[in-house]
């Protein structure tokens, strides 16, 4: 900073002509840094450019700075006070909150609950299991980032982490079908021959040609999973389900149809696709963000966000003013627990957030807990909600 | 400048006032000179105006640091709008003649304070002298119309012009000559 002032003062002086000779000499080494120090001296000495100059200078309006200046001062004050208003009914809520847990885990103690379930139950976890329907099977590993290699030599290739890559190594051979199950607490991921992927939630089954033959590309779906489906105009793709399929040529989808669950549905991320409930010869038409929602025998064609539906590929729960009921199901096939209500009502109680899949149960429930006004604790792998 | 009076809500908005006053003319051309628009200049001044009243002054031990201090953040958000302008318009050939290196803003500095120094010559004069100044060579206003606005006689305006033009002389000396050349009259 020395240096700008020194040489301002030199320019000044030269400008005025009182520099002195010494003064001159250190401004003239200055000068013959380079280019742009000169030009910047000639045009303070140019009468013309200094005189544009001053004239922008002139123009700065500082009443105008001043007031505007005051404007967003206030402004800035007011905002302040609001935002200690709030930091301080944040500070007394935290405080109460904390009591209000601390109070909890005293009451729940006597159980002994909660502990990390989650770690346990992963360990002790069965990995999915290949089927085939030549009465051969193989043992997958369900958990994230395992490998595991294998090839028999014939259609099946098994590589990458957790995932399975399926190799067609020869056209003439027969067909085999394979039947994938996924366990409670598990997730796979599959490429099939045409290249469509296909990501397969807890508890689910998938049953699927070593190739595709005929006109139609089709599997059978029991459970949840997402699909990525390869575009093939001249063999649509078909997922075949209990109570519904759905037929497209290329697109993204989340479908999940649980057998044992009431409600099911099939939601479009991207592209389109037709879903046929059984016994309706001429299905729905989806567009992008819209999901066709099965409740018993209603059908509810409406928008929704995709996302939120294939979240579970993203290793999280995302849950949207779900109700209990629904959340705990979901909770119960991925960490391989079971739930009572001690209180019925309680099933209908809303509850919105994300979860992380691999986060601590503990720290899971208490989320619920906070956000749904229930009270939780776990005994010998049931969760019990009052 | 004086930061004794900082522990007072007052004190506080002094010290702001005076460094507002001192530096906001040149700080708008000292942005206004780099990215060419007045307007977003008077904003880019003002967000760092905004900022340094947030602070606490007490931590600026004197004047100095407080220019240098309004002059580098004046200079980051200039740069950052200019990379901004860039990525929007596409066009690099308009705005990269210049090397943005810390000599061009030095330089750009110079300038800027040098243009201030020059101007607040102006501002040194006495009041009144500074009023019938500003009136007939900024506003350019007559001899006749700034004697009835202030009501006095046309005589007392010749003579303070003419106080002006010596004061100006003696204070600016060489520089005297460029700045009549903005003044034409004096």
């Amino acid at each position: 900073m020395k240096h700008t002032i020194d040489i301002k003062k030199l320019i000044l002086a030269y400008l005025k002509d009182e520099i002195s000779s010494e003064d001159r000499v250190v401004l003239q080494r200055w000068l013959e840094e380079n280019e742009r120090h000169r030009s910047l001296l000639e045009e303070l000495k140019d009468e013309k450019k200094l005189q544009e100059k001053l004239e922008m200078f002139a123009s700065v309006d500082i009443r105008r700075g001043k007031e505007e200046m005051e404007l967003r001062i206030e402004k800035y004050k007011k905002s302040n006070r609001l935002r200690k208003l709030y930091w301080w009914t944040g500070a007394a809520a935290i405080v109460l909150l904390l009591f209000w847990v601390g109070f909890l885990q005293e009451k729940a103690s006597p159980e002994k609950p909660l502990k990390n379930v989650v770690a346990q139950h992963q360990v002790e976890m069965s990995g999915s299991v290949l089927f085939s329907d030549q009465g051969e099977s193989f043992l997958l590993d369900g958990l994230k980032d395992t490998v595991l290699n294998f090839d028999k030599g014939r259609d099946v290739v098994i590589k990458d982490k957790g995932r399975l890559t399926y190799e067609t190594s020869d056209t003439t051979a027969r067909v085999v079908w394979y039947t994938l199950k996924i366990p409670r607490g598990g997730e796979y991921n599959i490429t099939l021959a045409d290249g469509s992927r296909i990501w397969l939630n807890s508890v689910s089954e998938l049953r699927f040609p070593s190739r595709f033959q005929g006109n139609y590309r089709e599997v059978y779906l029991n459970g949840e999973a997402y699909f990525e489906v390869e575009r093939d105009e001249k063999h649509p793709f078909r997922v075949n389900s209990q109570r519904l399929n759905v037929e497209v040529l290329g697109t993204s989808f989340n479908m999940s149809v649980y057998e044992n669950d009431d409600n099911i549905h099939v939601t479009l991320e991207k592209g389109r696709v037709r879903v046929c409930p059984r016994g309706q010869e001429k299905g729905i038409v989806l567009n992008p963000d819209e999901q066709l929602f099965v409740q018993g025998e209603r059908l509810i064609h409406r928008k929704v966000n995709a996302s939120i539906y294939s979240a579970w590929r993203k290793d999280r729960f995302v849950f949207e003013d779900e109700n209990l009921d629904e959340v705990m199901r979901k909770l119960a096939r991925w960490y391989d627990i079971s739930y009572v209500f001690k209180n019925d009502k309680k099933r209908e109680k809303r509850f919105t957030g994300t979860l992380l899949k691999y986060g601590e149960t503990t720290e899971l429930l208490r989320l619920i807990e906070m956000t749904a006004d229930v009270k939780l604790y776990m005994k010998d792998n049931v969760i019990f909600i009052e | 400048m004086d930061f004794s009076g900082e522990h007072t809500m007052q004190g506080k908005q002094e010290t702001f006032n005076s460094v507002f006053n001192t530096y906001y003319r040149q700080l708008c051309f000292f942005a206004t000179q780099m990215i060419n628009s007045p307007e977003e200049a008077k904003d880019i001044v003002q967000d760092v105006f905004l900022l340094f009243w947030k602070m606490d002054h007490g931590k600026f031990p004197n004047i100095k640091t407080v220019k240098a201090y309004l002059y580098n953040a004046v200079q980051t958000r200039c740069l950052n709008f200019l990379r901004n302008e860039e990525i929007r318009r596409k066009n690099h050939k308009m705005l990269v003649q210049e090397e943005w290196d810390d000599d061009y803003f030095l330089c750009q500095r110079i300038q800027s304070e040098i243009v201030a120094e020059i101007f607040a010559a102006v501002e040194e004069l006495p009041e009144k002298c500074r009023e019938i100044f500003k009136k007939s060579y900024l506003e350019n206003m007559s001899d006749k119309e700034i004697a009835d606005e202030l009501e006095i006689s046309l005589n007392t305006i010749k003579t303070q012009k003419q106080r002006a033009k010596q004061y100006l002389r003696v204070r600016l000396g060489d520089l005297f000559s460029y700045v009549s050349l903005f003044f034409p009259g004096i």
